[in-house]
């Protein structure tokens, strides 16, 4: 069970953004999504969890099927997708913390408003936090976090829903370039965990060091996809010309 | 003369705070009508804010406290006098509304879209992420403006005097063409007005900080 799409396209008014897109990403496998800015990256990334509906295509993720068309009825999509969100997590590119809330009410909000006793939640939290180093930051306000831990908090945070698939857009684009290494030990470390995990990003030497696949996309179109082995033997000239620019 | 001032200040308060109610619920209609998807109520939504904030606040007055008796015999046929109280809250209330609206509509739209599109990625519902995760940040946004406003409005009660509402400046005029002591009167009241302005000022900055008390204090 792991993630496959057939045909996906979508249009932002008259420009095409993706362009019949298809692949298979197996289950526990970290995919990287490789390509320069405007590639469509983050559009598809985000389709995956229907931030952005595809306008055709089918799409299989985490045990629930959707198929795009025209006559797509929104009610009954926007019912699914809030399971499907449930078992598909996200990482944003500027985190997106509630500022508002501390470290622990962004964990476990999320917990309880699907029915989880705030107590359960709470001790999930806190394992969690353990678990990213940041257990002195409980009771912390997101602001006075660095960036590099208010990333491992959002992570924390969409852990806590236990899904089976987490997407990162770009997730050392708002870091200091030294703390890169850290981000890259987590992903190391969660997909030891058995979790699928589609990585965003434009940064070759990010994607080498995480990736067990890359899908590489250029101009809302699939280039190359295969294993990690495609670093080291490129098939298409547009993909070797993008890892050594 | 303590108790009238006393009850002239109970007159102001009361006034102040039930139009205060009565505003902050407007604002909030008006603010989500303005950003609602019915193209129609945003339009009447935005043309009645227009015309409460484009009058003389006095104008307001009036035409709620002599037009609303009348309006209510054309419907009912019925004679209804409304109370100086009842029309300068409702016109009151409906001046706050107007402008605490627009404080509102650009608080709500300060509120980072990423916000919302975080809560909606963990599966949270428009309406839950709305009530926990906007309209906190939206408020802190607002308070200034909204303080600043009540502000105003404290100090517009003095125009229901002119429809017969006993308050402050009504009690200070009355009791100045009694004694010819005008400027002992009118004194009392403008002390009065700053006492209440000051004991506000305290209450918003203390909303104020716990408001904010999420922000950085310390740099790491
Ligand atoms: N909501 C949107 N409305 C209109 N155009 C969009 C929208 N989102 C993305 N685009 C356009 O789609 C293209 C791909 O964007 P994106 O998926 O963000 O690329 P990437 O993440 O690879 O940089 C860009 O040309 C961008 O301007
Ligand atoms: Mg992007």
């Amino acid at each position: 069970m792991g993630i496959e799409v057939q045909g996906l396209s979508k249009a932002f008014g008259s420009t095409t953004v993706l362009k019949d897109i298809s692949f298979f990403i197996p289950r526990g496998e970290t995919t990287v999504l490789l390509g320069a800015s405007g590639a469509g990256k983050s559009t598809l990334m985000r389709m995956l969890n229907l931030l952005e509906t595809p306008d055709t295509g089918t799409m299989k993720i985490a045990g629930m099927n959707f198929s795009f068309s025209e006559k797509t009825d929104e009610k009954q999509l926007n019912k699914q997708a809030s399971s499907l969100r449930r078992k598909v997590g996200m990482v944003f590119q500027q985190y997106n913390l509630w500022p508002h809330m501390t470290v622990l009410q962004n964990l476990i909000e999320a917990p309880i408003v699907q029915g989880t006793p705030k107590q359960d939640a709470i001790i999930r939290a806190k394992e969690l936090l353990d678990r990213v180093g940041l257990t002195d930051k409980t009771n912390a306000w997101p602001s006075s976090l660095s960036g590099g831990q208010q990333q491992r908090v959002a992570i924390a945070r969409a852990l806590m829903l236990s899904p089976d698939v987490l997407l990162f857009d770009e997730p050392t684009a708002a870091l200091d370039p030294a703390i890169t290494n850290q981000v890259v030990e987590v992903i190391k470390e969660l997909s030891q965990s058995g979790i699928t995990q589609v990585v965003v990003t434009h940064e070759v030497e990010f994607a080498r060091k995480i990736a067990s696949r890359v899908i590489y996309l250029e101009n809302g179109e699939i280039v190359e996809d295969g294993t990690a082995d495609h670093f080291k033997n490129p098939q298409t000239e547009a993909f070797k010309a993008y890892l050594e620019h | 003369m303590a108790v009238l001032f006393f009850n002239a200040t109970l007159m102001t308060l009361g006034l102040a705070l039930s139009s205060l109610i009565l505003g902050l619920i407007l604002a909030s209609v008006f603010a989500l009508l303005e950003l609602g998807r019915f193209r129609t109520l945003r339009y009447l939504t935005t043309t009645l804010v227009m015309v409460l904030r484009g009058l003389p606040e006095i104008l307001v007055v009036f035409f709620i406290y002599f037009g609303s008796s009348h309006a209510i015999f054309m419907l009912t046929d019925e004679y209804v006098e409304v109370s100086p109280f009842t029309a300068g809250t409702i016109a009151l209330g409906l001046i706050y509304g107007a402008y605490a609206s627009q404080t509102l509509r650009g608080a709500l739209m300060a509120v980072h879209k990423g916000q919302l599109e975080s809560a909606k990625a963990l599966g949270i519902n428009a309406r839950r992420s709305f009530i926990k995760i906007v309209l906190p940040q939206a408020l802190r946004h607002a308070l200034p403006g909204l303080g600043n406003q009540w502000l105003v409005l404290l100090k517009d009660t003095a125009l229901v005097a002119l429809i017969g509402t006993t308050e402050l400046l009504h009690q200070a005029q009355m009791l100045s063409s009694k004694t010819f002591e005008p400027f002992t009167w009118y004194s009392v009241a403008a002390v009065i007005y700053l006492i209440i302005t000051i004991i506000s000022q305290r209450l918003l900055n203390n909303m104020k900080a716990k408001a904010s008390q999420h922000e950085r204090v310390v740099t790491a």
